[in-house]
């Protein structure tokens, strides 16, 4: 690096005073603004070295390393557990798989029940469920439409448990 | 490197020698970066707890100083950034050696700003100034001129050319000796 003055005044921020050249050094020492500017930067360093002097409370620190042991200890502990686990159940895999299975035969239990027809009405269940069209009756009912009571669908249960047809007025 | 290698078996009595070697370097790290002791004293358990979960992951590339003080300042960078709008100062005590320290009692001698200003009324204007600087120029600040890392070191645990820390370190002190132009003018 050649020893100009835009040079040595970026080295002094640049470099620490003891990695400077004698070059850099001497042209430090005879030129006033490079000088000054060298003094500036050591004053800021000096400065902030100061910060270092800024100490933690001894008891916070080892209150840290407390917690910091205790959590290690939890952390080792679950995962001892979690092998110990493994090693007793160590068909442990099977047991979600039996339980997949399980789970499927269920919801094909459900569709098969779906798709038969009812024992009672002898309908299947997407004849059973309530169709559109009441509906739109329902919500056209106040143009006093005559809405025959075996076009509304909802079931619901009277006190003698049977199933009763829900009419329209 | 025994304790290192111990404490990837799981050794907890290994690891805690660790964190007793290291806890007073990071955490000044930490508090520097955050200028807030509760923030630093969360994120040294932080770390340490991180560092250990990743032990296995160390492969002895660098050493463990390095490692571990790289996890830091990442997980102190994401921190700062997360934290940032609501910024508050919680100083540590100033060891009473600075009253002593060659360096004060020349600035002191020669500058009345620093002379007229409290030690603590100094601490703050100094963390505030560093609180100015962007994460990746406060770090070099830190490590640098605080905690006195050697470049080649900060540039190993920053993974970034020696070039670079000279060059962040160039901006940095330039723009403190502006913050701080009172003190250093």
């Amino acid at each position: 690096m050649k020893c100009t003055c835009t040079n040595v005044q970026r080295a002094v921020y640049e470099f620490d005073p003891s990695e400077l050249s004698t070059e850099f050094t001497e042209h430090i020492e005879s030129c006033t603004q490079c000088g000054a500017i060298h003094l500036r930067a050591t004053q800021l360093r000096s400065l902030v070295r100061l910060k270092a002097y800024e100490q933690p409370d001894p008891d916070a620190l080892q209150r840290c390393t407390s917690e910091i042991h205790m959590k290690l200890v939890e952390h080792q502990n679950s995962l001892r557990h979690s092998k110990t686990f493994d090693t007793a159940h160590p068909l442990s895999g099977w047991r979600y798989g039996i339980a997949g299975a399980f789970f499927c035969l269920i919801l094909l239990n459900g569709f098969i029940a779906g798709q038969l027809p009812s024992l009672e009405t002898g309908m299947t269940a997407e004849e059973l469920a309530p169709s559109r069209s009441p509906v739109l009756f329902a919500s056209t009912n106040h143009h006093n439409f005559n809405i025959p009571s075996s076009t509304s669908l909802f079931p619901s249960n009277n006190s003698s448990g049977r199933s009763v047809l829900t009419t329209f007025d | 490197m025994a304790l290192v290698k111990a404490a990837q078996q799981g050794d907890v009595a290994a690891y805690d020698r660790l964190v007793r070697e290291y806890r007073g370097k990071l955490y000044g790290l930490l508090y520097n970066m955050t200028s807030n002791k509760e923030d630093a004293e969360d994120l040294l358990q932080e770390v340490f707890i991180k560092a250990f979960q990743s032990l296995p992951k160390f492969k002895g590339k660098s050493s463990f100083y390095t490692w571990i003080y790289r996890i830091a300042i990442n997980r102190t960078i994401n921190f700062v950034k997360r934290r940032n709008r609501k910024q508050t100062m919680s100083l540590d005590k100033v060891d009473g050696g600075l009253e002593r320290d060659p360096a004060y009692v020349e600035l002191s001698s020669r500058n009345s700003p620093i002379r007229d200003a409290g030690i603590s009324e100094l601490q703050e204007k100094l963390n505030t100034a560093l609180q100015t600087l962007s994460d990746k120029h406060r770090t070099v600040v830190v490590l640098h001129d605080i905690q006195g890392v050697p470049h080649q070191e900060i540039a190993k645990m920053l993974k970034c050319s020696e070039g670079t820390v000279r060059s962040r370190l160039f901006y940095a002190r330039q723009h403190l000796q502006t913050e701080l132009a009172e003190f250093a003018p």
